[in-house]
């Protein structure tokens, strides 16, 4: 027998031994924890893109006030007692600058947060 | 056709990659369960190995083809799950394998119901190694070349010709260890 008939015929034994995915929720099963997957992908995604943007815009704001050299301080009004207290803590006491990057990042957080609740809500109703 | 689904999936619309389980669901079930011979573990692999592609899916190359980057995952995740080759291989002289065997397997393998040709080859295939198993299936089941087979499993392409011929002959000689009663019984 040549080599091209026991190819032929090795060929035909083992299409016998084919096997197949005989759970019927396997597909099911699978794309949900697909469609899972991707939807975490996206909301950590939308996290970064949310901070970038922050900073960014941050970074922004304070280099057009350096480059008109406008001082914070000089154009907020300083009648309110809330805003007294929170100038004198800044300038006069350099260890509250740490509190005060933390606030500064649990506020950008909680917005992060509502942001992507709002579009995670979205993109369930929209079918994504 | 791949490619535009690989593309519609990577836009955003998810739904589509049910298109790559339904494609190539079924093969790499049979590649994973060649290597572990296990029904739940080798459907786990699967799922595993879909899931492995898909958060990989931006990362993918197009310089090869979508199945073979996938059976390679599934390769490797099985390969991994089985540590190493707990199987217990039956040592087969393959230079005693001749025409004389191929036509007589084929003779008795052929006068079969389906169903025993089923039972005996998936006898056979356990009975042989893993490498041998999954040569076997890759280029006879599957039909992928042999650059492709290198690309899955890593084997130099130089010996995989010699590897896979010698798997063949591995694969009658225990045909007709297996069929041997059926032989006499024909005889």
């Amino acid at each position: 027998m040549d080599s091209k008939n026991v190819d032929k015929l090795t060929k035909d034994i083992l299409e016998k031994s084919k096997l197949e995915l005989t759970n019927p929720d396997f597909s099911n099963i699978l794309m949900s924890k697909i469609k899972s997957e991707s939807h975490k992908q996206s909301i950590l995604h939308n996290i970064v893109l949310y901070f970038l943007t922050f900073l960014s815009l941050d970074a922004i704001i304070l280099a057009l006030l350096k480059l008109m050299h406008i001082r914070i301080t000089d154009i907020v009004p300083k009648t309110t007692a809330f805003t007294q207290g929170i100038f004198s803590n800044i300038q006069n006491s350099p260890s509250n600058i740490g509190q005060f990057l933390l606030m500064y990042f649990l506020i950008m957080a909680i917005i992060i947060f509502g942001l992507n609740m709002v579009s995670s809500t979205r993109s369930k109703y929209s079918g994504i | 056709m791949d490619n535009i689904y690989l593309q519609k999936v990577l836009e955003g619309d998810v739904s589509k990659f049910s298109f790559f389980i339904e494609k190539y669901g079924d093969m790499a079930f049979s590649i994973a369960f060649r290597i572990i011979n296990n029904r739940e573990d080798a459907e786990e692999i699967v799922q595993d190995s879909f899931l492995k592609v898909f958060k990989a899916l931006s990362k993918f190359k197009r310089d090869s083809k979508f199945s073979t980057w996938f059976y390679r995952i599934v390769v490797n995740n099985s390969l991994s799950r089985l540590k190493r080759d707990k199987a217990v291989s039956t040592y087969v002289d393959v230079d005693k394998v001749s025409n004389v065997v191929i036509e007589k397997v084929e003779s008795v393998y052929k006068g079969l119901t389906h169903s025993d040709q089923q039972k005996f080859i998936n006898i056979a295939l356990v009975e042989m190694s893993v490498e041998d198993r999954l040569l076997l299936t890759l280029y006879y089941l599957n039909e992928n070349t042999l650059e492709e087979i290198t690309e899955i499993t890593d084997i130099a392409q130089e010996n995989l010709k010699m590897k896979i011929h010698r798997a063949r002959k591995k694969m009658f000689i225990i045909l007709e260890k297996t069929l041997k009663s059926e032989i006499q019984n024909l005889l």
